[in-house]
């Protein structure tokens, strides 16, 4: 009675854990490119080793044969640890199985394994044990190259972060909308003819062809640039000049400044971090089989790059234009020059970085519309 | 990265590492980024000492790679020295910041050794000589050597020169800046800083139009006896000096007499 319950028990145990989700060929896929076989190993001995006594699951049952299949598969892999090979030969043993009766399975062939610091492998021979799973490999398919990503990530992470709270230190009243449509279509009217004029001196088109001058379209830099969410930082200094809507003031000149300088610098970052990132990763990854992580290694080098350039070289040219809207702005209110001067470089020291923050974010943005001359 | 700093210290044990540093996976992107995580602190200017020294060691590997025959294509092709305009253009003078401006002119300066007419076209294309100006009057000693030695290879070059003599703007951009240099050395004469600046007078009087203009904004003291001091044991040159003098007084080059070099004249 006690040995027909344990069997009625097991039973039901391998039924519902073959049915229901212990599909343990899939915890073998992972555990072998992950270096985890070391667990589970000894985790299917154990489940298996009670199969002798099992009517329905003793070999030659096709779901134990199956396992039996791949474990004698992962116990021909060479440089594989002697505990694990030990694991084996004891379950085969215990089941009463002759190991060379078992055909091995080949399921393990295309996947590759993580290598450093892999438990379920000896160390040495290490070069000599990758020989026979590249010799494996079907000849049509080239083996993913194992490569770190390229350190911009972080760099790209980094200030993806500092952006918003660069925004949101700039605590303020609320921003007042200005929608001058007037000024819009004058500035549209002036800035194409520079963007391009620029454009013919900088690049010449043969050396990049797809970057042509109508892919720098002034509306859809200037539609890029971020609108919501903007506070500017008004000093407390600024109360003893009076009253003024500063921060109304602040977001009229900027708004100009931006689009006055936004064309050529745009152009330039993209230009030049396209063309580098063009030479570095075709060189870096020149082996590299698997075309998504080309792109996506070379969209995040662009980026970093054009967003770097875009704000380092905006700073002077911002300034020079902030400055001269925010004058004239400041003049139009006040009829005392002193003051204005005091008020026009408390509220450029305080709101410069924060332009250039946005030019960032539109190179940033701006570069990944455009196609890679990668080939 | 102190393995940055290790492969500085250790670069003059590798006869190739310039095509270690190109052709391994990443390692130009890497310094790459040790440029452009110094951007925020150029302005307003809170680099640091530690932050410029170790910004100097990636830009010392890029000049190793800008030196080596084989790699110096692949490195203009890549639009690297563009990302060094950032530190030429500043302008505070405390030591970390002139580090980091000699240290980015050392880049440029591998470049032009060669005398390559390529590599001074991307030059003048990419705007190079302002900036070469711009050290040339603020640098220390040494920058404006290293900015001045810059200057002299782009001004021997034919289309450096015609770059240079294309206008009186630039014409007189270029003078401001040698008269500086001649300036800041009244007091402590340096011998090579000064042949350079004659050099660059000599080749921008070959040119009809510079020639004329150096009639009136050749600095005196290359023609008071200034600098015959610091010249005395230097033959090569006094010899520069002499030569410079006699083409200024003899009004050969421009093609004779002074009715010709006045109606050629800017202005």
């Amino acid at each position: 009675m006690i040995y027909a319950e344990f069997n009625c028990h097991y039973d039901l145990f391998m039924y519902y854990s073959s049915c229901h989700g212990l599909f343990i060929s899939i915890l073998f896929f992972q555990a072998y490119e992950r270096g985890l076989m070391i667990a589970i190993i000894p985790f299917t001995s154990k489940i298996l080793e009670p199969c002798q006594s099992s009517i329905a699951y003793r070999p030659p049952n096709p779901w134990t044969m199956g396992i039996l299949s791949l474990l004698v598969e992962i116990y021909n892999l060479p440089n594989l640890k002697m505990n694990l090979k030990f694991d084996i030969e004891v379950l085969f043993k215990n089941l009463s199985v002759d190991m060379k009766d078992v055909k091995p399975s080949s399921l393990l062939k295309d996947r590759i394994r993580q290598i450093e610091g892999n438990p379920d492998f000896s160390n040495k021979d290490v070069s000599a044990s990758q020989a026979p799973v590249v010799a494996e490999v079907s000849s049509g398919v080239m083996p993913t190259i194992n490569h770190v990503e390229p350190q911009p990530e972080i760099n790209s992470t980094s200030r993806a972060t500092s952006l918003p709270n660069m925004l949101s230190q700039y605590a303020a009243p609320l921003r007042l909308p200005t929608n001058n449509m007037v000024e819009d279509d004058k500035s549209a009217l002036i800035m194409p003819e520079q963007v391009s004029s620029l454009g013919l001196s900088q690049v010449s088109p043969s050396q990049t062809p797809s970057l042509s001058s109508s892919s720098f379209s002034l509306s859809q830099l200037i539609a890029a640039i971020p609108r919501a969410d903007i506070y500017f930082r008004i000093n407390e200094k600024l109360s003893s000049f009076g009253s003024l809507q500063y921060s109304k003031i602040m977001d009229m000149a900027l708004d100009k400044a931006i689009k006055e300088i936004i064309g050529p610098v745009i152009q330039r970052s993209v230009t030049i971090a396209s063309r580098t990132t063009k030479e570095l990763i075709l060189k870096d990854y020149a082996m590299e089989a698997d075309d998504s992580a080309v792109s996506r290694s070379a969209h995040l080098m662009v980026g970093t790059l054009a967003g770097s350039l875009a704000h380092v070289t905006s700073k002077e040219p911002l300034r020079v234009a902030l400055s001269s809207h925010l004058r004239s702005l400041i003049q139009g209110i006040t009829n005392n020059t002193e003051s204005t001067e005091q008020i026009m470089l408390i509220l450029v020291n305080d709101n410069l970085d924060l332009g250039c923050a946005l030019i960032e974010t539109v190179a940033t943005r701006k570069v990944g519309l455009y196609s890679l001359p990668l080939y | 990265m102190q393995l940055l700093e290790t492969i500085f210290q250790k670069r003059e044990m590798f006869q190739n590492l310039a095509l270690l540093l190109w052709n391994s996976f990443g390692i130009v992107a890497s310094l790459l980024q040790e440029i452009i995580v110094v951007y925020p602190a150029l302005s307003p200017p809170t680099l640091s000492l530690g932050a410029s020294n170790r910004v100097c060691n990636a830009l010392a590997l890029l000049q190793c790679i800008a030196s080596h025959s084989e790699t110096r294509t692949h490195f203009l092709q890549a639009r690297i020295p563009l990302y060094l305009c950032a530190f030429l253009e500043t302008d505070d003078k405390a030591k970390q910041f002139e580090y980091l401006r000699l240290t980015s002119l050392g880049v440029i300066g591998a470049l032009v050794k060669v005398d390559d007419p390529k590599i001074i076209n991307f030059l003048l294309e990419n705007e190079f000589v302002p900036l070469c100006l711009h050290n040339m009057t603020i640098g220390s000693e040494l920058s404006k050597t290293v900015a001045t030695f810059i200057t002299e290879k782009i001004v021997v070059d034919d289309a450096g020169l015609a770059y240079v003599c294309a206008n009186a703007d630039r014409f007189y951009a270029v003078g401001a800046a040698l008269a500086t240099v001649v300036t800041s050395m009244v007091d402590q004469p340096s011998k090579r800083l000064l042949k350079h600046v004659i050099r660059c007078y000599l080749r921008m009087s070959e040119n009809p139009r510079g020639f004329a203009a150096l009639q009136t904004c050749l600095p005196p003291q290359l023609k008071d006896g200034t600098f015959n001091s610091c010249l005395r044991d230097d033959p090569s040159g006094r010899h520069l000096h002499q030569q410079l003098l006699v083409k200024m007084t003899s009004g050969k080059k421009g093609g004779g007499a002074g009715n010709s070099a006045g109606r050629m004249s800017w202005g």
